[in-house]
């Protein structure tokens, strides 16, 4: 996660800290990729280009969504048509505005929280870090 | 004197020599090097005042006047503010001599960095004005009493108004009730202006609407707004009312029309109001365009071939007037609403129309009648608030019922009866002397017999005992909810609704007119249901605030903050955290400089100059720092920098210049003493103070940081304290984080607090330099003053509560601001 300007600040004022699990100075976003409807409003928001909004869908999502989410819905109805198990993304038709896989980089991510105000879906969650309870797997370096 | 121009220019104030604790020569002397000192030992007396006109025309640099604080130098030298003279203060008294004990050196050399930070970092004088030139044109929209009347005074008071109705006729709620309180007679009546006698005249005869500046739209809705504070373009949609102004309501048409319009108790082509222009309508929901009534019109006022059109009118302000509505029949259900025997209050209005016909016959529609109060209102689950006009609209109806059919047995189940006004627990008191009974305990629900007759459970709390009542017709006295298109036209508007989807207001005690968008007004109704007399005092007032608004000069401010756009990544940060709505994400264009990491379509911050109230929320919260604030970031360090120095540990104070600055300056007048190492940073508003801010103060060895803002929610600029609450969260962590154990405090101060704010600041202060015995004693000095200011409410010993001093507030706030 790339230093915001008032990251940088900080860090020049303050040498001993880490920001924690996340930037510290945005937010720290959580997707929940089992609501997320793919409709790419995330994408369109923010200002980085972290949220990309992908042209393909994987139909896997949907079939292994909870059952009484609005995709696991779709999800069961797949399952009762198919045939065969898919295998890997499936392309969407440019005219199907929701069902794109949301392609997130955290590397790229200022954590201005943009993406979860805009979500329609509550798929994001944008929330102030959690400072010592810091999950070392996340910090970059 | 010796005026280099880039000198700073200092007058040096001895306020007549109270201020013993500092050594003015040692100060002149240290202030002499870097700036041109004029000392005075006494400046806003009548001769130093005429010195200081003196100096100050004569000179054009903007003096920093070193004395007294802001807010009393103002006052005192309100003859040079009304010059346009402007003088950067510097507060040595109240903020300094007055409240710091006898350690001359210590004190003196406060007041020369207080007088340095001022010097070195000026603050930005309130001179910009946003909006100078306004259209003088106010739309209104909503043509019921509200909305008429403040247009028709609006129109007297020499501006051009719009006024659009989405209905046909003008009126609204009121003039389609029969009687309302507390006059008990029509709602029909606008007062008359010096062009006819009398006090009020009905719609139909008051001749205010027909003033040629007071353009009357019918069927007419709002479809957007652009532009801004001072001139809005609003594009209005306007349907086609086919019957024109050639009508004189013959009723032939009524004859040979076949359709029924879609409330079912009119023919499709109908006459409802007259209020002076229309008498007749079409309803085109339910109208199959057969053109029956055209053949049979004598006047040829029917036309189908108009078409709906568009137009745009410009208006320098906009007052919303949309008024409110029964609530919707699901929220009275659990009542037994939809059944034939349950009618609400205003279907029972309209039902007393027949009633007074039968009446007069003999006849009795009805042996026993139950109102039920609260209906659907003041429950969680359905409509949380009160709608205020329901008890008196049952008492006025139960009133009328007892004249009509003595015999008839009238019951009021209540919980309380709210008969707040002038006037109005008289009509409670005249229902129960004409028989009505009044039942304590309302029904949780209502049912039903096999013949179909309502069976009411009630608990008579009075009596404690249950009641079974089986009355011939139950009429329920629902609430209000938000009108219609109160959501939409919030939207359009750009204002804000408050948690019962009515428009907010600005401000509850002080703007009750005023929406959160400047420019846009409320008033009646839109922003909760309010009585007739309400809603036209209302109305007026409202009339008086945008006469004012559209005349006045300009708001006066600070310069409206700015966004860098090389440093602005398009985050809405900014946007979603500004009080005021005045900042947009526009498209970036293409010339101007982007940060490397936006990507190709990304968006630009814009801060609408006009809108800005330069609180300082965006620049604070901005996590690339993008925004320039008037107060900068570099004067912030600077001045943070100059006043933490020269002491061991200082204790920073960041405090807003409203209420926190009145609770400060006035305690600094009752020279209540804290310790000289407090240092004080003032600030527009507490939303300015940013993590890094606080992060900075203590870097530079602060003993403890407090932020005082003005009182919990009540922020100047609406959201400021919760933006400093954020920051100084924030600030905690990263401090914790970096090993820095700093004691911060949020304090929310109002002018009430200046008996307190001296003692908080002691306690703090001992707090945070671990002196424990002195903060024990200031801890049982608090207590030894609740138990005395808490001797009419008693038990306040929560040792919590007098640590937070809350004994020393008066009931119910402050009442200072106006």
């Amino acid at each position: 996660m790339p230093l915001t300007n008032r990251g940088h600040e900080v860090a020049d004022r303050l040498p001993g800290a880490t920001f924690g699990s996340g930037s510290a100075l945005g937010c720290e976003i959580v997707r929940h990729d089992e609501l997320c409807i793919g409709c790419g409003r995330c994408a369109a928001a923010c200002p980085t280009g972290a949220s990309t909004r992908g042209d393909t869908f994987d139909v896997n999502q949907l079939l292994d969504a909870p059952a009484e989410s609005r995709r696991g819905a779709l999800g069961a109805a797949m399952r009762r048509l198919q045939r065969r198990a898919p295998s890997g993304p499936i392309e969407v038709p440019t005219r199907v505005a929701t069902y794109r896989t949301i392609v997130y980089d955290s590397e790229r991510c200022l954590g201005c929280g943009a993406c979860a105000r805009a979500c329609p879906a509550d798929a994001i969650e944008a929330a102030a870090p959690e400072v010592g309870a810091a999950s070392s797997a996340k910090v970059t370096s | 004197m010796s005026a280099a121009a880039d000198r700073p220019l200092v007058l040096l104030c001895e306020c007549a020599g109270t201020m013993d604790n500092i050594d003015f020569d040692a100060l002149e002397a240290r202030l002499s090097p870097a700036a041109d000192v004029v000392r005075g030992t006494h400046w806003c007396s009548r001769q130093g005042q005429a010195g200081l006109l003196e100096i100050m025309e004569s000179d054009a640099r903007r003096p920093v006047f070193a004395g007294c604080s802001r807010d009393f130098s103002d006052r005192r030298f309100h003859k040079l503010h009304a010059r346009g003279l402007r003088l950067e203060t510097a507060d040595i008294r109240e903020g300094c001599s007055w409240v710091h004990g006898g350690d001359t050196a210590t004190v003196t050399d406060k007041a020369a960095r207080i007088v340095e930070a001022s010097t070195a970092w000026p603050g930005a004088p309130a001179d910009t004005l946003a909006r100078e030139n306004k259209v003088d044109t106010v739309l209104v929209i909503g043509g019921g009493v509200s909305g008429t009347q403040a247009a028709a005074e609006l129109t007297q008071m020499g501006h051009q108004v719009e006024l659009i109705e989405r209905r046909p006729f003008l009126g609204g709620r009121a003039a389609r009730i029969g009687t309302v309180f507390p006059t008990n007679d029509c709602g029909q009546c606008l007062p008359t202006t010096d062009a006819q006698a009398g006090t009020r005249k009905c719609f139909h005869r008051n001749v205010a609407i027909d003033d040629p500046n007071l353009h009357v739209w019918r069927r007419t809705t709002v479809e957007s707004v652009a532009g801004g504070p001072g001139d809005f373009e609003i594009t209005l949609k306007r349907l086609p009312n086919i019957v024109t102004s050639d009508c004189i309501n013959c009723s032939s048409c009524e004859t040979v029309c076949s359709e029924t319009a879609s409330d079912g108790s009119q023919k499709a082509i109908f006459a409802e109001f007259y209020d002076g222009r229309v008498v007749r309508t079409v309803d085109l929901d339910t109208c199959t365009f057969c053109g029956e009534c055209v053949k049979e019109c004598p006047v040829d006022a029917i036309d189908f071939t108009q078409s709906p059109e568009r137009t745009t009118v410009r208006a320098g302000a906009v007052l919303t007037a949309v008024g409110c509505e029964p609530a919707p029949a699901p929220l009275l259900s659990h009542l037994g609403y939809g059944k034939d025997n349950v009618v609400t209050q205003t279907e029972l209005a309209e039902m007393m129309d027949d009633w007074t016909a039968q009446a007069s016959i003999g006849r009795q529609p009805a042996d026993e009648v139950v109102m039920i109060q609260c209906a659907g209102s003041r429950d969680r689950r359905r409509l949380p608030y009160c709608s205020r006009i329901c008890c008196m609209i049952a008492l006025k109806h139960s009133i009328r019922l007892k004249q009509l059919f003595p015999s008839m047995k009238v019951t009021i189940c209540y919980l309380e009866l709210r008969t707040a006004g002038v006037g109005y627990e008289n009509w409670y008191l005249a229902a129960r002397r004409a028989g009505v009974e009044f039942l304590r305990g309302t029904p949780p629900h209502v049912q039903f017999d096999e013949s179909g007759r309502p069976v009411l459970e009630v608990e008579d709390m009075t009596a404690s005992l249950k009641r079974t009542l089986r009355p011939d017709l139950v009429v329920l006295s629902h609430g209000m909810v938000p009108a219609q298109e109160t959501g939409r036209m919030a939207d359009v508007l750009g204002v804000e609704l408050d948690e019962d989807g009515f428009i907010e207001i600005l401000d509850r005690k002080n703007r009750a007119t005023e929406t959160t968008r400047e420019g846009v007004f409320v008033c009646g109704s839109a922003a909760g249901p309010k009585a007739l007399v309400e809603c036209n005092t209302e109305a007026s007032a409202v009339a008086a605030e945008i006469h004012n608004f559209l005349s006045s000069a300009g708001r006066r401010m600070t310069p409206a903050s700015t966004v860098r756009a090389e440093a602005c990544v398009g985050c809405d940060v900014c946007s979603t955290m500004c009080p005021f709505n005045a900042i947009t994400l526009v498209e970036r264009p293409a010339d101007v400089p982007r940060p490397a990491e936006v990507k190709d379509d990304g968006k630009l911050a814009v801060i609408d100059p006009e809108a800005c109230h330069a609180c300082g929320i965006c620049a604070a919260n901005c996590p690339e720092m993008a925004i320039d604030h008037n107060l900068s970031d570099e004067a912030l360090y600077g001045r943070l920098r100059l006043l933490a120095g020269g002491v061991e540990k200082p204790v920073v104070g960041f405090f807003c210049k409203e209420c926190a600055g009145a609770a400060i300056s006035l305690s600094g007048l009752r020279h209540d003493a804290y310790p000289a190492n407090v240092r004080l940073i003032e600030l527009p508003c507490l939303g300015r103070v940013s993590a890094l801010h606080i992060v900075e103060a203590a870097r530079l060895g602060a003993a403890g940081v407090f932020l005082a803002g003005c009182a919990e929610g009540r922020c100047q600029f609406r959201t400021g304290d919760a933006s400093a609450a954020e920051q100084a969260k924030l600030a905690g962590e990263l401090l914790a984080e970096a090993g820095l154990s700093v004691p911060l405090e949020l304090w929310n101060l109002c002018a009430v607090d200046r008996e307190s704010v001296g003692r908080r600041i002691r306690l703090f202060c001992a707090q945070a330099e671990g002196d424990e015995a002195a903060a024990a004693m200031l801890l049982s000095e608090g207590d030894l003053m609740d138990t005395k200011a808490g001797n009419g409410t008693g038990a306040e010993a929560d040792p919590e509560a007098a640590g937070r001093f809350v004994g020393t507030r008066p009931q119910g706030g402050c009442r200072g601001c106006q």
